[in-house]
Formats: structure tokens, sequence, C-alpha cells
């Protein structure tokens, strides 16, 4: 089967283009990360792979705030849960 | 065990094989809950669920509500454990993993062909002239028993066997090569059509299905079959095989189950998954595969809702109101899968605003679609299983005599706790799908908060679908009414 992505970009939305493939981005991390995960290293200029580096980081420091705020729903969920059998049952 | 033989209906065999029970249903609520918490034992958080486990070992009756709020929440759950799996290359080394199998394929497929075609003619010979009697009739008990319940659990739990088994294949197989002798060729399959047509197929079949007492009636089971059997072939004879790639709803229906098992036909042999991952697949963009995907879970969900009691007083009460049964059940079951399908497509939307992303709203239902088989899977599983265990002595002994079966077949008595594999079956699909539609948004989306935020339109719709499945497999089987049965 073949890959297919088809993008669709709203009119004036701020977009950021892959030089490399049809890729197209909201983002200048989402492009970077682009670029550095589906073109590789070895393609990469010096800036994009300093981009790439820059957008991981930045990734990673927002999913550590998601998973915090993850860990902060299960136990919610759980002791909610919890609190109900103990009444209902 | 009610011994009504008489009444059975449809696939569902509830009314014979078991009688359910909602409260023994809901007292394995908390053992639900226990597991997820157990699940989540992982994180240092949860090591004094104690509390819940111990409710497990000694179950409580829970009401209705809360045994339906713990199955969402068990999806929810999972879908939030699964977002903390962030490492890219684990996501690939799980969903890459493959072996390649050596499979005596040639020698399967001639003794599959064979037993297709003896089983297609014994359906035809005893539907139509052997017992009158669902449960001692060979055709209703091959068709329901084996095929329905058997031969589609083995396509998504082993792998998709169809192709070889399928009596209508061979037989165009066979028209196929005696038409090039004679040089008549094959016609052209309009491209435009795309996949449609396996839709509107698929759902006229469980239409029928629903509304015709199939399992009661052996000759009009026969019948059914022939009618299926001569579009079939007439159609397969007309364009080739490109017509069970494209148009038989029966064919795409379980190649469809057949990408969750872990058995896959590659290009050069055979290979080893692990179960599921392949739905996470890229394939080709386009609604009419979208569709076809939705319509499986549809359908099943729609069979299922039919039985229950609040069902059969909303159209007892619209048929008071002077509407003709047959209008209530087509305008709601197409609604409905109106419905299901804009549902569908509004959460791929809500993805593409979640993730913020340029992928066109197509692509995205297309990505996602695919891990709703698991749980379309899940789901057929949880209803059949048990009328397949214990209906499976009844088929053995109609076997061995098709044309003078025992009076009453023997079926084996469940042990209630089997009820439990329902839940489990309908959970673990859920699960796996949710885990499924996590490896696909990382495939899609370059940022990772991208892959976890596309999912929240598509985990709200799985956790108010789950609460609907086990909504419908705790509640009481009631036939449904206006129709033949």
């Amino acid at each position: 089967m073949s890959i297919t992505t088809d993008y669709t970009v709203p009119p004036d939305a701020p977009r950021h283009d892959c030089e490399r493939c049809e890729g197209t981005f909201a983002t200048e991390r989402h492009l970077a990360l682009h670029r550095g995960l589906a073109h590789g290293d070895a393609e990469l200029s010096e800036s994009e792979r300093a981009a790439f580096a820059k957008a991981r980081a930045s990734e990673e420091d927002e999913l550590g705030r998601y998973r915090i705020l993850a860990l902060g729903a299960l136990v919610v969920l759980y002791f909610a849960f919890l609190f109900a059998y103990a009444m209902v049952t | 065990m009610r011994g009504q033989v008489a009444t059975l209906r449809s696939s569902r065999f509830q009314q014979l094989t078991m009688v359910r029970r909602p409260a023994v249903l809901r007292s394995l609520a908390p053992l639900l809950f226990a597991a997820v918490a157990l699940a989540a034992c992982a994180t240092p958080v949860f090591a004094h669920s104690g509390g819940l486990r111990s409710a497990g070992r000694d179950p409580v009756s829970a009401p209705a509500w809360l045994f339906l709020l713990t199955g969402g929440a068990a999806v929810g759950a999972s879908f939030l454990l699964a977002s903390f799996v962030t490492d890219r290359s684990l996501i690939n080394a799980i969903h890459g993993w493959s072996r390649s199998l050596a499979i005596p394929a040639r020698l399967l497929r001639v003794l599959g062909r064979l037993v297709g075609l003896l089983a297609l003619t014994s359906i035809l010979a005893v539907g139509w002239v052997g017992p009158v009697t669902g449960v001692r009739n060979l055709a209703v008990l091959l068709v329901w028993v084996a095929w329905w319940g058997g031969v589609v659990a083995l396509t998504y739990l082993v792998g998709n066997v169809w192709p070889a088994l399928n009596p209508f294949r061979t037989l165009v197989d066979g028209a196929r090569w005696a038409a090039d002798r004679v040089g008549v060729g094959m016609l052209r399959y309009p491209d435009r059509l795309g996949v449609w047509p396996s839709v509107a197929g698929l759902l006229v079949l469980v239409w029928v299905e629903v509304t015709a007492p199939l399992a009661d009636d052996p000759a009009l089971l026969a019948t059914v079959v022939a009618g299926y059997g001569a579009v079939t072939v007439a159609g397969g004879a007309a364009i080739g095989r490109t017509w069970f790639d494209r148009v038989d709803p029966v064919s795409r229906l379980l190649a469809a189950y057949g990408r969750v098992a872990p058995v896959a036909r590659t290009d050069d042999g055979w290979s080893l998954h692990l179960p599921g991952t392949r739905l996470s697949d890229r394939v080709t963009v386009g609604l009419d595969e979208t569709a076809f995907i939705v319509a499986v879970l549809y359908v099943t969900t729609y069979d299922g809702l039919v039985a229950t009691g609040p069902w059969a007083a909303a159209v007892e009460r619209a048929v008071g109101l002077g509407a003709p049964p047959i209008f209530i059940y087509s305008s709601s079951y197409l609604v409905g899968f109106g419905v299901a399908l804009g549902a569908y497509l509004l959460a791929a939307r809500a993805a593409r605003r979640f993730a913020v992303t340029y992928c066109s709203p197509a692509t995205l239902a297309s990505r996602f679609a695919p891990p709703l088989l698991a749980i379309a899977a899940g789901y057929h599983l949880a209803h059949n299983i048990l009328t397949v265990l214990a209906l499976s002595p009844a088929l053995a002994s109609v076997v061995a005599a098709p044309l003078a079966p025992p009076q009453s077949p023997p079926t084996l008595v469940l042990p209630n706790w089997l009820q439990s594999v329902e839940i489990a079956a309908i959970l673990a699909g859920h699960v796996l799908a949710v885990w499924v539609a996590h490896a696909a948004a990382y495939a899609v989306f370059p940022d990772r908060l991208q892959a976890v935020r596309s999912q929240y339109g598509v985990t709200v719709a799985m956790v108010g679908f789950t609460m609907l499945s086990l909504w419908i497999v705790s509640e009481p089987y009631v036939a449904p009414p206006f129709l033949a049965s």
C-alpha cells in the first residue's frame, strides 16, 4: 500500500514547509522535529541539526509537564472510584 | 439452560445457551477496576490499591451506572497509561517485531478448499431437506456456530483463513478458468466506486441477518446462502478476484478482522506479529475504507442493541404511535450508521484541531480507523464465545448424522464465571485499540505532544462506546419485537 498523507492548510494560517518533502507544519518546532525524524541526521545541515536538538529539548520539557498532569488525572480517577465503590457497595 | 430450541433467533443463541444475569456481570466491576489499578501499580502511587483488590476477591454487586463508568474509566485510564510510553524506538520495536513462518500453505489451501466446498454443499442440502429445528440442523450450526462463531474468531485470533476456505472463491476460480479457456474476458471494475459497494453490501447482509429468522429456519438460511452465493459467483466471474478485494462484504469483513491477527501474509510467505500491531500500518487514504471499518463496528453494535429490553420498549412505543415496524428498523439502522460515521469523522476532526496539524481530515480518519477493528474483534468474541462453547457438542453430534440428528443435541452447561470472559474481551479490544491508536499517532506526528493530543477526541468516543457495549452485553436478552422468529 502506498504511503499517503494529504495536507490541507487553511488560508492565512502560518505554515512551515519542509524543503525535502510535501510535509507542512503549523509550528517551527513540528517542522524541526519532522526534519530530524523523517530525513535523518546525514541529510541535515548544521543549523537544522541544532534546531532539531532544541525542538527535542522543548518537546521533552512539555512532555514532562504532561506526564505530571496525566499522573494527576490517574490519581483523581483512582480515588474517585475508590470512594464511589466505598459509598455505593 | 432453557430448552426453547424452537425460538432460536439470529446469530445470537442467548435464549438457548444462557440466561444473562446482569447482577453477576456487575459484581465483576470491582475486579475490572482492580485490574486497571494493578496495571497502574508500575507507578509507586498505586502501591496501596489493596482495598479494591480485596473487594475483587469478595465480589459485591455494584449498580449499573457504576459498572458502566468503571468500564469507561478503564479505557480512559489505559489511554493515560499508554501516553506514558513516549519512547519512539520502543513503540517501533513492538510494532515492527515479526518472525517469518513456514506454513505448508499449498496443502492447507487445497484442504481448505475441499472443506469449504463440502460445507457449502452440506449447508444447501441439509438446509433444504434436513430437520426443521434450528439446533438440530447442520446448516444452521455450520453457518452460525462453525463459521460465524468459529472461523471469524479464528480470523482475528490467528489469521485470515477465509481466502483458502471461501467456497465461492473456489467456484469463481473455476468459472474464470473455464471462461479463459473459451476466451471470455473479464470486465473492468470501475475504480471510482472504491470499496463503497462492500459498505452497502455489509449493511444489507447484516440487515437480513437481524430481521430474518436465519437461525430458526434452515430452509430460509440455505436460500439466503444460495442467493448470496449466486451474486458472489456471478460478480466474481465478471470481474475476477477484484470482487473479493473490493466488493464482497464477507471477504472484506474477514480480511478486516484478519488485520488484527498475529499471522499475516507477506509478499514472500507468512509472518508472525504481535496481535494488533499491524493495525498501525500505513494504508491508503479513502473515506470508503474508513466507512467500511466504521460499518464493521456499527453492525456488530446494532445486532446487540436490537436484542435489549429498552430497544424493544422503544420500538413498541413507536409502533403504538402508528409507525410500521419495518420502517422503524430500517430507518434507525441507516440513521444509526450515519451517526456512527459522523461521530467518528468528528473525532478525527477533533484530532486535527487538538494536535495543531495540517494533515487532512481524511488522512487522520483513515489512520485512526483500523484500531477500531480491535474493538470490533473484542466485541465479536464477547458476543459469540459462549455460544460456540455451548453449542460445540451439538455441532459434533449433528455432523455425525446430519439427516438423523439426536432429538435434542447435547449442549455444554457453562459455568457463570465464563461470563467474565465477555467483559474481558470487550475491554481487551478497547485497550488494544487505545494502544494501536497511540502507536499510529506516533507514526503520523513528528511532535509527541501532537500524538498525545490527537487522541483526546478519539478517546472520548471510545469511552462512550465502551460504556454502550458493556451496557448491551449486561442487558438480558429480549427478542426484538415485530420480527418473524
